[in-house]
């Protein structure tokens, strides 16, 4: 079964020029031509009418959680939480987030539902997964969560070997390492120091290159990224408080920067959007985590803004939650504080889709790519926010959300 | 925004004869108005769906409910929710199962739906959850993860009281073995000790839950009736005392057909043996069912006959498959298709307590509804032609274009 949108306007994200007045030819699930002039025959047609076309968004850096973090989680069944993750991940689709990459979750629950999504079961957004975040004892405290967590605590490099492989058993994409404080905490989790031995770090990247996992590290502090790089990290994620000396070594090792923005930007205190004050009025953060924020933002900025003139590779991770609108923030944020709306776009998909290691297939408008596709109905080069004048939703080459009512969608 | 469906065949599930050229109105999820052929609807503002003569009737249940399928073998917890969460979707989606009441799950993992299901952002069939299934050390279903051993008066009254504080509808009790089991779980053993069982029913009783008493002897379902369990299971063999007391007590029976009905010497239809295909039933257990079939099916019909209150519970997976076996089998034994679908509708509605909120059109209830292309009471597998299913008036699944591609 083929089908051919056709009368749209395509960001491709491979390059900042729109191709317009074109088609996309999707054959299966996959783009078998884009084009402009005479169109190729089809068995379904859509004419998109001037909106544009894009590749799906990305969110690289979620706990696929309903709200900010609040230090402190409302008592809750595990197979309760399980579900209101699941549910997080199909709402992000909706919103035109195609894939997430799922970076520290409780019992597994992105492979599983990452099972369920790949088979068809339900419909839901393509999910890369780490399982467990691992930190050490008296390491970041991400939720305070009496009876579920995110994280799990190891101690010493043994442990740190076994945390893995427990890792790859239960059939995550991805290892995620905690090896400082962040913004969200308090008391002992402070952001300078390093929290992993240096053998603990290499024991935990031993195994993952062995077992070829890349790894995903939370790293606050420059001397942490520092580590993290030289150990072999895949991505950094947050970064708040880098220098001159861990960002050139990022570029050196082409290493991926998550920079997180929204976690130290989202704030009543900061919000400069209708978006972002909605946001802030109805997920309040606690005020000790809300300070912690406004003080950091400046040099999480500063930091961000050291990486982009030097060439670090930056793709877009919210680490806020319902994904359906932290994703959107999050490349708000981006967009607004350098890499303008194109930037923040390819931040989005193709630089997203190389993190997840998918980019052979997924990230771009490209020939032999998958078909996971947004189509919003004003340009977003000319204001980021038309990312939200959302239409169409498609992946793999099904229609999963249809605002025009242009084709019926399978899905209630 | 109302929504009205017109040009209906309505099976209300309390006349017997379909209403030709019916409509009904739905408005906040409840029915308004319904009307008969002579008279036309309201339709300005409404949404319109023209049902060109389909069947309308209330959506199906199932009183006895396992939500795993396929079988997975050391399974964590996450994939356990997932796939009950899916399976009980499609339950609803695909087969218009749009109540159920669980009989042994893992986890209170059917708590946790039903609460997912009630915000209205997952969807899925209204569940009635029972949590784990309560039996003793060496009693049934011990490898299914999700039966708790519990032994002594007090080993049983904190297990109850646990599965209460975790949010359970009902307690599953088990007084006796079954068929699908080790050579040790004979139905014919009753499992509980007289002090054990009175301990179980005495709480609950207390507590105000409903016990759901599977018990296949007439020891055990003697003494589950006599101790105030609302539901029998199963009841594999019986007497005549049995069928007394449950008229006595006005206790509802729930005869789970399928297990001792589905196996390759007796499956008769194409879907059945497509389904045991899937099932991969071993040999002994196959056996067993055929061995317990001749009792069970009399002790149906003497129910039947008897007017002993009955609803339907298949306790088959996945439920997708399962309301539609099972009502197959009810007609295969001898009962009507009308009181087949009253099984599975009005009377399953009873037995969960909701009887005055749903499980038949009448005005006033939810508008928990299915519309399938032929009549069910020409032939119950006509429901399997499924074209739509509303919960409380919302539409969850539309499969007219599918199906008439």
């Amino acid at each position: 079964m083929d089908l051919l949108l056709k009368g749209c306007h395509i960001i491709d994200a491979t390059t900042p020029e729109v191709r317009r007045d074109a088609y996309v030819l999707i054959q299966d699930d996959t783009i078998a031509s884009v084009g402009s002039g005479a169109l190729p025959t089809a068995e379904r047609i859509l004419d998109l009418e001037g909106a544009y076309l894009l590749p799906g968004l990305w969110d690289v850096h979620t706990h696929l959680r309903p709200s900010t973090w609040l230090g402190w989680e409302p008592p809750q069944a595990p197979a309760e939480a399980i579900l209101q993750h699941g549910q997080c991940a199909m709402d992000a689709l909706q919103a035109g987030v195609t894939a997430l990459r799922v970076v520290g979750i409780q019992d597994w629950a992105d492979v599983a539902w990452r099972h369920a999504f790949n088979t068809g079961a339900c419909v839901g957004p393509r999910l890369f997964c780490c399982g467990y975040g691992l930190r050490t004892t008296a390491g970041h405290s991400a939720s305070l969560s009496g009876t579920t967590s995110m994280l799990t605590h190891v101690d010493g490099p043994e442990a740190m070997i076994k945390a893995v492989r427990t890792q790859i058993k239960h059939g995550v994409d991805q290892i995620k390492l905690v090896t400082t404080g962040g913004i969200m905490g308090t008391g002992h989790d402070v952001m300078s120091a390093v929290m992993f031995l240096r053998e603990e770090l290499d024991a935990a990247m031993r195994i993952a290159r062995q077992r070829g996992k890349a790894v995903a590290v939370h790293a606050t502090a420059a001397e942490a990224v520092t580590w993290a790089v030289q150990a072999g990290a895949h991505s950094i994620e947050h970064g708040y408080l880098l220098d001159e000396e861990a960002v050139a070594l990022m570029v050196k090792h082409g290493v991926y920067y998550v920079p997180t923005l929204a976690l130290s930007h989202l704030t009543q205190d900061q919000a400069g959007t209708p978006f972002e004050h909605t946001y802030c009025h109805q997920h309040v953060l606690p005020e000790v985590f809300r300070e912690r924020a406004n003080t950091f933002a400046p040099a999480h900025e500063a930091s961000f803004r050291l990486a982009l003139e030097a060439g670090v590779k930056i793709a877009s991770g919210s680490d806020q939650g319902p994904p359906q609108e932290a994703a959107l923030l999050e490349i708000e944020f981006l967009a607004r504080c350098g890499l303008g709306s194109y930037g923040a776009i390819v931040a989005a998909t193709l630089t997203a889709a190389e993190v997840c290691q998918a980019a052979e297939r997924l990230g771009s408008v490209e020939v032999g790519k998958l078909a996971d596709l947004i189509v919003v109905a004003d340009n977003p080069l000319e204001d980021i926010h038309h990312l939200r004048r959302l239409q169409m939703v498609l992946k793999g080459g099904e229609v999963v959300v249809d605002h025009t009512r242009r084709n019926a969608c399978g899905h209630p | 925004m109302p929504l009205v469906l017109t040009n209906a065949h309505l099976i209300d599930c309390v006349h017997p004869q379909p209403l030709a050229g019916a409509s009904i109105t739905v408005e906040d999820g409840r029915i308004v108005e319904v009307l008969d052929g002579q008279r036309s609807p309201a339709t300005q503002g409404a949404q319109v769906i023209d049902l060109q003569g389909a069947y309308l009737l209330p959506g199906l249940w199932d009183v006895h409910v396992h939500l795993e399928w396929p079988r997975l073998l050391d399974a964590k917890l996450a994939e356990l929710t997932v796939q009950y969460s899916t399976n009980a979707t499609h339950g609803l989606t695909q087969a218009g199962i749009t109540g159920i009441r669980t009989a042994g799950v893992p986890h209170f993992i059917d708590v946790a739906l039903k609460r997912a299901y009630e915000t209205g952002r997952l969807i899925g069939p209204r569940i009635f959850a029972g949590g784990y299934f309560l039996t003793t050390t060496a009693g049934h279903a011990l490898t299914s993860g999700f039966a708790l051993e519990c032994d002594g008066p007090s080993g049983f009254v904190r297990t109850i009281r646990e599965q209460m504080q975790n949010g359970v509808d009902h307690i599953k009790l088990n007084l006796t073995g079954g068929i699908m089991g080790p050579f040790w779980d004979r139905h014919w053993h009753s499992f509980l000790l007289q002090e054990e069982l009175e301990a179980a029913f005495t709480i609950c009783r207390q507590r105000g839950y409903p016990v759901m008493a599977h018990a296949a002897n007439p020891e055990s379902v003697k003494a589950a009736i006599q101790l105030g369990a609302h539901t029998v299971e199963h009841g594999y063999i019986m007497d005549e005392d049995c069928l007394r007391l449950f008229l006595e007590h006005d206790t509802w029976y729930i005869p789970t057909l399928g297990i001792t009905h589905l196996t390759p010497a007796q499956a008769s239809s194409s879907w059945e043996c497509c389904w045991l295909d899937r099932r991969g039933l071993p040999p002994d257990l196959a056996r067993r069912a055929d061995d317990a079939v001749a009792e069970h099916r009399m002790w149906f019909q003497r129910a039947l006959q008897a007017g002993v209150k009955m609803a339907l519970g298949s306790d088959l997976r996945p439920l997708r498959d399962a309301v539609w076996l099972e009502m197959g089998l009810w007609v295969k034994d001898g009962a009507t298709p009308w009181q087949t679908l009253l099984a599975a509708t009005r009377h399953a509605a009873e037995v969960c307590g909701v009887g005055h909120e749903v499980g038949t059109i009448e005005v006033g209830k939810l508008a928990d509804l299915i519309v399938v292309r032929e009549n069910p009471l020409d032939d119950v597998q006509n429901l399997r032609q499924l074209d739509l299913v509303f919960k409380a008036g919302r539409l969850v699944a539309d499969h007219r274009s599918k199906r008439h591609a």
